[in-house]
């Protein structure tokens, strides 16, 4: 009996640990803002992108026209509430960059990140074509390559920062700037 | 005169552009959607260099307040609301005398509509036209013991005025460059018709405090801000023309402005660097501006 209880609290303790870690994906989203020339236009943007229920703490370089946002781990991150958010600021946003954690997978042969938790998935590339992208875009480094399909076949969690590049009936891509293990 | 008036006139259209959300003129402030600004402004002017052997000066303060709302990030919604308060000092049969006039003058309710807008890193340039009504709620019927006010110290039209015009920007995180042109058709009410209204605002700010823009911080700038701002005015009609009506005068207007992410503080004096006026129509001395804007 003892060691029943004891297996059903232990089972307890791992769902709940599974249940936060299932929260949290996308960690950091940094816009970055064209036209952006005077003070004033700094609350112009902050104030709605504040109302956007995931962003947890905002922060702005004013010189290079970039708003830093923390998320909530329990809020799901829509690209296209930043996307009107901006654009009813009557600025122009040129890129969108994520902060993501989760695992790598495959999409139709090409690598992807899969985030943790909800399993939202990204395309992982380094290089971008002249046309438009497609799953036959390569990460375009070997080294990389194998260290992503050693990930892969390990279910290792990693973190990854890239730009969001986004193609018509593709999930979302990420241009990788840098990827790393997450220590368990 | 006439020649300097008309290649000041003609430099100014010209111009590429000088005037941000200018001190001297409310047709360049631009809210986001769904966002208001406030623009609370205080003038004072003094008008004299009487041609006559009456004396005359008179002396306007003038209240102002401007609610700008952002129907959408290209549409943007103005109402100007002044309060003014006029005093006319004149000589008659040797006696010095006072005729006053203060209360709301006319409302401007008018819509502003971006048709260009192009953004790069730190700046931004942008053309938009703009449209409205100036109503006649300033009182334009008064009367003291000597009669009738005459119609410089009246408060409104007592018409119904459209205006029209166009606002251009160049704004970088340094410095700004503006032009806006407005034209204002005044249709008259009963005895009198004013002339119609033609003012072009050139203007520039450069930021002269902090030398380079803040990074991580909350930015904050002192604005060296240059204008010229010029009104013409056609002869008004009252069975037939007036002949001491009506004129141009072009303001140099240099100004400072204060500004947060939030409040903008600001003043500016308007000095007549050119003024040809018609008849034996006062001229303005000086003007100075001080207020303040929030957005929120």
């Amino acid at each position: 009996m003892l060691r029943t209880l004891l297996l059903i609290g232990f089972l307890t303790i791992l769902l709940g640990m599974g249940g936060q870690t299932a929260s949290a994906e996308v960690t950091e989203v940094e816009l970055q803002i064209d036209g952006l020339s005077c003070p004033f236009c700094v609350f112009n943007i902050e104030k709605p992108l504040k109302k956007i229920g995931a962003a947890r703490s905002l922060e702005m370089n004013y010189k290079a026209g970039i708003v830093r946002m923390k998320v909530e781990p329990s809020q799901p991150v829509e690209l296209s509430q930043f996307r009107q958010a901006v654009g009813e600021t009557g600025f122009t946003l040129r890129a969108i960059r994520l902060t993501v954690i989760g695992t790598v997978s495959e999409w139709e042969g090409h690598p992807a990140l899969d985030a943790r938790g909800t399993g939202q998935q990204f395309l992982l590339f380094k290089e971008e074509g002249e046309s438009a992208l497609t799953p036959e875009h390569t990460v375009a480094d070997p080294t990389l390559e194998r260290q992503l399909a050693a990930w892969r076949s390990g279910g290792v969690l990693v973190e990854t920062t890239g730009t969001v590049h986004e193609h018509q009936g593709l999930p979302p891509a990420l241009a990788i700037d840098t990827i790393r293990e997450m220590k368990p | 005169m006439k020649r300097p008036i008309g290649m000041l006139l003609a430099l100014a259209l010209v111009l590429p552009s000088i005037s941000f959300a200018a001190i001297n003129t409310d047709v360049a402030l631009t809210p986001a959607k769904g966002q208001t600004i406030l623009r609370t402004q205080y003038s004072q002017t003094r008008k004299g260099d009487d041609p006559t052997d009456q004396n005359r000066s008179m002396t306007v303060h003038a209240a102002k307040q401007v609610v700008v709302y952002g129907f959408s990030d290209a549409t943007a919604g103005f109402l100007v609301v002044p309060y003014l308060d006029k005093d006319l000092r004149t000589v008659s049969d040797g006696q010095r005398i006072s005729r006053q006039d203060s209360g709301m003058g006319d409302l401007a309710l008018f819509v502003k509509q971006r048709l260009v807008r192009h953004d790069e890193p730190g700046a931004t340039t942008r053309l938009a036209v703009l449209g409205g009504l100036e109503l006649p709620t300033g009182e334009h019927d008064a009367s003291d013991g000597l009669g009738r006010l005459p119609p410089a110290l009246r408060l409104g039209s007592g018409s119904v005025d459209p205006f029209g015009g166009v606002v251009f920007t160049r704004q970088t995180q340094r410095y700004e460059v503006s032009q806006d042109l407005v034209y204002q058709v005044n249709t008259g009410h009963d005895d009198l018709q004013f002339g119609d209204v033609f003012r072009h605002d050139t203007g520039a700010w450069f930021r002269v405090w902090p030398k380079t823009s803040p990074e991580w911080t909350a930015p904050r700038a002192l604005h060296a801000v240059l204008e010229l701002n010029g009104v013409w005015q056609a002869k008004h009609q009252s069975g037939g023309t007036l002949k001491d009506s009506g004129g141009y005068t072009l303001f140099l207007s240099p100004g400072l402005q204060f500004v947060t992410s939030r409040w903008l503080w600001e003043a500016s004096v308007q000095i007549p660097v050119v003024e040809s006026l018609n008849g034996n129509e006062l001229g303005t001395d000086w003007v100075i501006v001080a207020g303040a804007r929030a957005t929120f």
